[in-house]
Order: C-alpha cells, then sequence, then structure tokens
C-alpha cells in the first residue's frame, strides 16, 4: 500500500481517471494528522514538517517585490548584448524570483487546509517550494560564469511549471464546495497575475542568456521573448491549425479557419501570451461551432471568421464563429474560474450515443493539454490580455454564434512604465 | 377631422401598393401609419406654412394657456403657476408591455375607447409632468438657453391643454381628444432638434469633465418622449379602427393592433430599409457627381455598397429531429421603431465605408456592409459589420454622450432641420434633403428606441478596419416599457419633498430621498426588468468585457 501510494503521489497525473484518489481524500480528511502519516510518504511527512519550521519562506515573502518596468526588460536584452547587461539582468533574477515564489508558497500556505491536501494543488504548491529551494541559494551565493547555471535552473523552473493552471483548474474544480468562490477567484487573479510575471522575468532571462551564448544576431526582431515584428495571421494560422486538430481528434470534424483584414500586419509582443490566448480562444470557437452544428444537423460545421485590423494604438483581432452562441444566463458567469458549460451539453446529447463518454474523456485529457471544460480559458485569456492594458470584450448572439474581440496594445516606449 | 385619418389606412388588395411619399413606394400592401406625413396637411401646418426642410424660421409653439397666463416662463407667476404640477408630479408612470397593449387593442369597445381615451390623457400629463419638473430642476443657467426655453414652453403648453381637457365622456368627445392629439404630435416633432442645439450649447461652457448629468437630462427626455408619442399614436390608430370596425383579432385581421403589427417579418424590415439605404447612397453619389466633386479618374462609377443580407432561421426541436423552420423570423413589435434603428445603423455603415474607400482605386468596388439576422426563442439579433475603418478611440469613449461631443460641434446642424421625423420614409426623405450632412443623434436614438421594450443596442469597433453594430430585439412582448426612471441627480438628499405634505403615501419615500419620483414606476408584469448598466443606458444580456 505504501508503495504504491509512494508513486501515485509523485506522478499524480497519470491517475486522472483513477477512481480511488478521491477515496483516499475522503477517508485521509477525515482521519487525524497521525493517521494520515502513516498512508502518506517520506517526502510529504519531510515537507510538511519542515515547511512549518521554515523560516525562510517568510523572510522572503515579507520582502517587498521590486518590480521592474517593461522597458528596463527590454533594454536588459536590446543589442548589442553585452556580459554586463546580461549580468544586470541575472542580478535582477536572482534576488527577484525567490522573493516572488516564496510569496506564492506563502499564498498556498493560508488556503484552508481541507483545500491543501487536494492531490493536484498540493502538487502545484510542492513544485513552488521545491522551485523555491532550488534558486534561493543563487541570490546570496555567487560564483563567476554560473550564470548559465542559473539559466538552466531556470529553465527548469518554466519547464516544470508549465502544466500548472491546467492542474490548480481541476485541483479547485473538486474543491468547489470547500471554499468560497469569490476567494478562489481572489487566490487564482493573484497566482495567475503573478506567475506571468515571474515566467516573463525568467524567460526573458532565459532568452538572454541563449542569445549570449549562441552569439545569434540574425534574429534580430526578437528581445529576449519580445518580438518585435510579431505577426498575427500567422500566429493564428498556426495556433487554429493546432486546435483544428484537437477537434478532429475529438469530434472527427473541424471548422474551417477564414482569416481577412490586415493580414500583414506586425506588431511588438510576446508570443507566448499570444498564442495562448488565441488557442484559448479558438478551443470555444471550434467546440460550440462543432457542437452546434451536429446539433442542428448540418453536414459541415460553418466556418470561423478571423479578422485582424491594424489601428493606431491596438491591433484587434475578432474571432467570430456560429457556435451558437452563449445563453444569457451563462454570460454573467463565462468569466468565472470553474465556470463551464461543457458538463451542460453532454446533458443535452442523445444518451444513446456511446461516443459521447469516450470523447468528453478524451476532451480533458487530450493530446496537448484539455480542449475544454475545465472553465479557466476566458478568465486566463482575459487575464493575459488585460496585462498588458489590452482588453477583451465577448458578444453572444444567442442561437447564433459569438464574437470575441480582442484588443492588444503595442508594447512600446508609452508602456515603458509598466511594472511587471 | 376625419380628412386628417382618411389617409392613414386604406385596406387594399396585396397586389396593390400605394406610395405614401413622393420619392419611396411602400412595399407593404398597406399604408404606412403615418398620419402626419409631409404630403397630409394639418391644419395646423397650414396655418404656419412650415415644412421640415425649409430653412430655419422662428417658430413659436403652439397658442396655449402658458400666453394667456404669463409673459415669460421665468416670471414670479410662473412660479406659483406651477403648483398645478404637484398633483400629476406625484403619481407614477405606468409602464406596459407590449402584450398588455396588444390585448388592449384587440378587446376593444366603444365604452373601452372612451375609458382607453381618459387613460390615455392622465398618462400624457403624468408623464409630461415628470418631464417638465425634470426641466425644472436644470441649473438655471441650463434654463436660461433660448432653446431649452423653447421646448420648455412647448411641454408646459402642451401640459395646459391636456390639463383644460374635460373627462371624455362619449365618442364625440374622444374625437376632439384625438384632434388634440395630433397638433401634439405635430408639434412634438419640434423637440428634438431644439434639445440638441440647446445641450450642445449648454455643454460647451464648462461643466466639468466628466458630468453626465446633461446626458441623463436627454435620455429621460427622449425616452419619455417615445413614450408619450406611443400612447398618443396608439390612441389615434386605435379610435380609427374603431371607427371603421377593422377587425384585429378574427380571420380578416390585417395583424395590426394601431400601431403594432404582430407579424413583424425580420427580412421585410430588413428589406425595406436596405433599399431606402441604397436609394439614399446612391443619391448621394449622383449629387456628388452632379457638383463635380468627384475627381475624373473616378468616373467609373462605383456603386454604392452592397449590402449583404444573411438570415439565419431558427432551430425548432421535435424530439429527436432537429428541424429548421421554413418560416420567416416574425414577432410581434413597432415596426417604426425597428425601421428606424435599421435605417440608422445601415447608413452610417454605408457612409462610412464610401468615406473610408473613395479615395482608392475607383476600380474596385466597396466592400460590401454584412447584416446578419439571428434569432432564438426570446430574442431577435441583428449585426450590421462594415469595413468603414473603424471608430477612433477618442470619438468611442464618447459614442453615448451628448454632453461630450457637443463642444466639437457635432450637433450643430440640426441648425437646419425644423422637425425631426417620425417614420423611416420622413427620415429618408430628409436624408437626401440634408445631403451628407450627418446630425449625430441617429445613434443615441437608436440605442434608445432599442432599448424602450427591453432590448439592447452595442456597438464594437476595430480601429483601421470596420465597426459591427448589434441589436438584441426581445420577441415576446414580455418588457415593459423602459421609461428610463433612475436617480434624478439633480435633488440632494436632504432637498425637501414639494407636496410632501398633500400625499400620505409619501412616506416611504423618506427612505430613499435621492428618487425624486418615489413611488417612480409601477412596473405591471416586469420578470427582467432590466436594471439601469450604471452609466445611464440598460444593461447588457449580449455583451461582456
Amino acid at each position: 500500500m505504501n508503495l504504491s501510494c509512494t508513486f501515485r503521489s509523485l506522478w499524480p497525473r497519470y491517475y486522472i481517471h483513477h477512481s480511488s484518489i478521491p477515496s483516499l481524500i475522503t477517508r485521509s480528511s477525515k482521519t487525524n494528522l497521525f493517521i494520515k502519516r502513516t498512508i502518506t510518504t517520506k517526502t510529504n511527512e519531510k515537507l510538511a514538517a519542515h515547511a512549518f519550521y521554515d523560516d525562510k519562506i517568510i523572510t522572503y515573502a515579507n520582502r517587498p517585490i521590486r518590480p521592474v518596468t517593461l522597458s528596463q526588460l527590454v533594454r536588459f536584452g536590446q543589442p548589442p548584448l553585452t556580459k554586463a547587461s546580461l549580468r544586470e539582468c541575472a542580478q535582477y533574477a536572482r534576488t527577484e524570483l525567490p522573493v516572488r515564489l516564496a510569496r506564492r508558497v506563502r499564498a498556498f500556505q493560508t488556503l484552508p487546509f481541507i483545500v491543501g491536501t487536494n492531490p493536484y494543488i498540493k502538487e502545484i504548491y510542492k513544485l513552488y517550494y521545491e522551485s523555491f529551494e532550488s534558486l534561493e541559494p543563487f541570490s546570496h551565493d555567487r560564483t563567476p560564469n554560473d550564470d548559465i547555471e542559473y539559466s538552466e535552473n531556470l529553465k527548469d523552473l518554466v519547464d516544470r511549471h508549465a502544466d500548472n493552471i491546467p492542474t490548480l483548474a481541476r485541483g479547485f474544480l473538486e474543491c468547489k464546495q470547500y471554499m468560497h468562490a469569490q476567494d478562489v477567484a481572489a487566490f487564482l487573479d493573484d497566482m495567475i497575475h503573478a506567475r506571468i510575471g515571474i515566467r516573463l522575468i525568467a524567460e526573458q532571462m532565459i532568452a538572454l542568456v541563449r542569445q549570449e551564448q549562441t552569439g545569434d544576431t540574425t534574429d534580430n526582431s526578437y528581445i529576449g521573448i519580445i518580438d518585435t515584428q510579431l505577426n498575427p495571421a500567422q500566429l493564428v494560422k498556426q495556433c487554429s491549425d493546432f486546435v483544428a486538430e484537437l477537434c478532429e481528434f475529438n469530434y472527427g470534424a473541424s471548422p474551417e479557419t477564414i482569416m481577412d483584414g490586415h493580414t500583414d500586419a506586425t506588431f511588438t509582443y510576446i508570443p507566448v501570451h499570444l498564442e495562448y490566448i488565441l488557442t484559448e480562444l479558438l478551443k470555444n470557437a471550434q467546440r460550440a461551432t462543432v457542437e452546434f452544428a451536429k446539433k442542428r444537423g448540418l453536414s459541415q460545421p460553418p466556418p470561423i471568421q478571423i479578422t485582424i485590423s491594424h489601428g493606431q494604438e491596438d491591433i484587434s483581432i475578432r474571432i467570430r464563429d456560429q457556435g451558437g452562441g452563449v445563453a444569457e444566463d451563462d454570460l454573467n458567469q463565462v468569466f468565472e474560474y470553474s465556470y463551464t458549460t461543457v458538463a451542460k451539453a453532454s446533458e443535452d446529447e442523445d444518451p444513446s450515443n456511446i461516443f459521447t463518454g469516450i470523447a468528453e474523456m478524451a476532451m480533458q485529457s487530450g493530446i496537448g493539454g484539455p480542449l475544454a471544460g475545465l472553465g479557466f480559458g476566458l478568465p486566463l485569456a482575459r487575464m493575459y490580455a488585460r496585462y498588458f492594458g489590452g482588453s477583451f470584450t465577448l458578444v453572444s448572439m444567442n442561437g447564433y454564434g459569438c464574437d470575441v474581440f480582442l484588443k492588444l496594445k503595442h508594447i512600446d516606449q508609452s508602456m515603458a512604465e509598466l511594472e511587471i | 377631422m376625419r380628412s386628417l385619418i382618411h389617409n392613414l389606412r386604406r385596406r387594399r388588395p396585396l397586389t396593390q401598393a400605394t406610395p405614401i411619399s413622393t420619392s419611396h413606394s411602400n412595399h407593404r400592401q398597406f399604408c404606412h401609419h403615418r398620419f402626419l406625413t409631409t404630403t397630409t396637411t394639418s391644419t395646423y401646418q397650414q396655418k404656419n406654412k412650415t415644412s421640415s426642410s425649409s430653412s430655419p424660421t422662428n417658430v413659436e409653439p403652439r397658442p396655449s394657456s402658458l400666453d394667456h397666463s404669463i409673459k415669460s416662463s421665468h416670471s414670479p407667476y410662473h412660479f406659483y403657476q406651477t403648483k398645478i404640477l404637484e398633483e400629476y408630479v406625484q403619481r407614477p408612470a405606468n409602464a406596459s408591455t407590449l402584450r398588455q397593449y396588444i390585448f388592449f387593442g384587440r378587446h376593444m369597445t366603444s365604452g373601452r375607447l372612451v375609458q382607453a381615451a381618459n387613460w390615455v390623457r392622465h398618462e400624457l400629463l403624468t408623464r409630461l409632468a415628470h418631464r417638465i419638473r425634470d426641466f425644472q430642476q436644470l441649473p438655471f443657467f441650463v434654463g436660461l438657453n433660448p432653446h431649452i426655453e423653447f421646448v420648455y414652453r412647448l411641454y408646459w403648453g402642451a401640459f395646459e391643454q391636456l390639463r383644460k381637457q374635460p373627462t371624455i365622456k362619449t365618442l364625440n368627445d374622444n374625437q376632439a381628444f384625438c384632434h388634440i392629439l395630433e397638433s401634439l404630435l405635430d408639434d412634438g416633432k419640434l423637440v428634438v432638434p431644439r434639445l440638441a442645439l440647446g445641450i450642445s450649447e449648454c455643454a460647451q461652457h464648462d461643466r466639468g469633465e466628466d458630468s453626465q448629468d446633461l446626458d441623463r437630462f436627454m435620455n429621460r427626455m427622449l425616452r419619455s418622449r417615445i413614450s408619450r408619442r406611443m400612447l398618443a399614436e396608439q390612441h389615434l390608430a386605435l379610435t380609427e379602427a374603431h371607427e371603421h370596425d377593422w377587425d384585429m383579432m378574427g380571420e380578416g385581421a390585417d395583424g395590426y393592433v394601431g400601431i403594432i403589427f404582430v407579424r413583424c417579418s425580420a427580412s421585410d424590415l430588413v428589406s425595406q430599409a436596405t433599399r431606402l439605404v441604397r436609394h439614399h447612397a446612391e443619391a448621394i453619389y449622383a449629387k456628388k457627381e452632379a457638383e463635380g466633386k468627384l475627381s475624373s479618374s473616378s468616373l467609373s462609377r462605383k456603386t454604392p455598397p452592397a449590402i449583404e443580407v444573411q438570415i439565419h432561421q431558427e432551430i425548432q426541436s421535435q424530439g429527436l429531429q432537429q428541424v429548421e423552420k421554413s418560416d420567416e423570423i416574425v414577432f410581434a413589435y413597432v415596426p417604426e421603431h425597428l425601421e428606424y434603428i435599421l435605417f440608422e445603423l445601415l447608413s452610417n455603415a454605408v457612409r462610412f465605408t464610401m468615406e473610408r474607400h473613395s479615395k482608392n482605386d475607383s476600380s474596385s468596388s466597396y466592400p460590401p456592409v454584412k447584416l446578419t439576422v439571428s434569432a432564438n426563442d426570446t430574442d431577435v439579433y441583428f449585426r450590421v459589420s462594415d469595413q468603414g475603418g473603424g471608430i477612433d478611440p477618442d470619438v468611442y469613449k464618447h459614442l453615448w454622450s451628448y454632453q461630450a461631443r457637443a463642444p466639437t460641434g457635432q450637433f450643430h446642424h440640426f441648425h437646419h432641420i425644423q422637425k425631426m421625423p417620425s417614420s423611416i420614409n420622413e427620415r429618408a426623405n430628409q436624408a437626401e434633403d440634408l445631403g451628407n450632412v450627418h446630425l449625430g443623434m441617429g445613434l443615441t436614438m437608436s440605442r434608445i428606441l432599442a432599448e424602450y421594450w427591453g432590448g439592447e443596442l452595442q456597438v464594437m469597433s476595430m480601429q483601421g478596419y470596420g465597426t459591427d453594430a448589434y441589436v438584441r430585439i426581445p420577441r415576446l412582448g414580455t418588457k415593459a416599457e423602459n421609461l428610463g426612471f433612475e436617480d434624478h441627480p439633480a435633488v440632494a438628499p436632504t432637498a425637501v419633498q414639494p407636496g410632501h405634505v398633500h400625499n400620505n403615501s409619501q412616506n416611504q419615500q423618506q427612505d430613499q430621498p435621492l428618487n425624486w419620483y418615489h413611488p417612480s414606476v409601477i412596473q405591471r408584469n416586469t420578470p427582467g426588468h432590466r436594471n439601469d448598466g450604471g452609466d445611464g443606458w440598460s444593461k447588457s444580456c449580449m455583451m461582456l468585457d
């Protein structure tokens, strides 16, 4: 029993559909701490006690955050990239990241106990803890040329934290009844906002190191992770192809994507952010279109129309679908975490369709990430959009389809003072 | 009197169509309900020889007891005279739903008609009183403005005239009452241009960056104006129907219950609006050509942008099978409201498309304007998408405000028009006369009209590309009229409530001193009555940021 518990707690993701995890939770939540120890692993035990007595977290968490302005971040990587500017960036990252990570850990520690024992949430908590532990030494010890090593660590950090959001999403979905929705929303807002900042600093550092190492000056348009010549149309195409594959896998059909407007416009932005937003929006659009088309008995799902416009201040992207729209009751809640209309869709479907259940499962653990159903897509997309002063508007024509307007400001001089 | 109404509705076989305006033929088999079109003559018009497109001569308000009793609305006499308002200001305005109007209209008898006349009279008096009180609450400086004063005197005159009308007891009394209603309706057309000019002049004086009180005032005025016209026109139409004994319920019913048409077809409305807009655009283009404003290189005539219409039928489910309804989208509504909205949105779209792309190579045609119509059980949606270059962010910020736009001279063109048109044909005529001149009120009026029966209108812009306008119209007729009652900003919490001593039922007011009109509105049958969205407009059901 103990061995299998070890295995499960270290790699819980593979057991998403395993039904014994919920029973473990219910049992352990009812027992006291002593009994809990017997069924948890040594690592957990060590962590739990250690965390309580560890004042490093508190020390760091209590330090103030030193925000970096966007212009500084850009300046770190402005060509010509010198060793000096790299060290400056590294210095900032070394001292700053542990503070921010510690704050995240602290935030987790203030969650209700029952929520903290949820395996998904616990996993993320441990992840942050371990990241903090691994990066903390770099903030006070310094050997020459260990910037490379540091950036390796950062890479590790970024990779391991890649799936934070879906995992957290699952966790909070399961904990719905233990916390008020507003508290969850507040926690998640802070969490995600901070995460964006942390990743920004980390990835910028990594990119700069790589640039300096390889001496690659051919790709002049990039300053770290900021692309000064980002072509949204191209990114849209990439994302919609990717999502279309996912959709084909799950539903057997996918709607065509038609692009128009200023398709050759470019602007300065961070590609990963835009990619994330677009993927989420396209997932919604394609799923809705295919499901609605099925409901209407159409042979071919109607196309999704994406229009790009280059204005003076911002780039606007409009995604127009014929996916049936969002009902008025749902509309007020689409931006809430863990709110999803996916479950409802399955209620309407013909129960005799045996593929429904399979498609549901596949959808939620699809290749490359869930297609839908976790209720995080829209609030997250909106937060990313707003991070650099953009906006996100959803217009629903119930019974027909939705239009989503994404407006992103150019990251330029006017944003120099924006603090990360 | 009869001569005025006789022109209004003629029962014709379906194949014939009678043009009611000189340049546009009405596709509908019956003449549209406009008893005060430019082609009919009313005694009032003959007296004063005004027309809708003449140069601005000063039109005096209808002779009223205002002139007899006092010389000026600023006089002390008027201050005390205002007491007669109290009785009506205290009363709440009763908002009804479309269904209630229809039901009432269908079960008309002579006795009911007389009752209706009295009810209309009281409602009009109440609503007018509220608006007059609104005027009186305006800052003194604003009240001094001649345009504002003009409208104030007009309203006061109307109030007096209605008040002096004795209770209606017979059908003959009703006829006299209807006569008054018509003249009031005609007068009422003078209101909007004057108000717009007045507000714009007042707004130009510094009233603070974010001041919205004039906006709210204007919105209340316009909403109430629509509601009073609705009442009056409906009563006139019902009187006429009763006179001619038209059947509204049975086999031969043509679908009209007063000015409400129970079988509004989205496609018909859309095609009429499209036709008018296209005609108007072509006329403008022809005018420009004639005036030589076009460069010689664009001799190859570009036709105005096409308006592509896509109507998506509803889905009806019958058991497991999904069947698309073969019928059109049909619902009960006041057609003139919807026509107005569609006309405004489409003409804006066409106009901006033409402006934006006129400098381009003349051989390519304009990008089309796309109109999408869809419906579900509860609402009908219209979406107008154009490629007219979008709206500038500075303009977009103040799209719905009168105050913020006034300083830039946006309402300047109201000097050119005397009367506000009340039907789509009149509007089209006027548009042609004015040419390419833009009055600046189309969008806000459209939004007020859309929100009147619980719908909404939203505009989203993609700067550099184009604009999308969305209209949602509730189709069940269960939403009460949106009379726009909200907290009156001009009343301080500690203000003494006049009339408090008279009416004991005011006692509950003390808990909510801000709302002047409390008990403000008795809304009957109002499931889902729209609450204020916070900026003076209705809360949106279809848009979320």
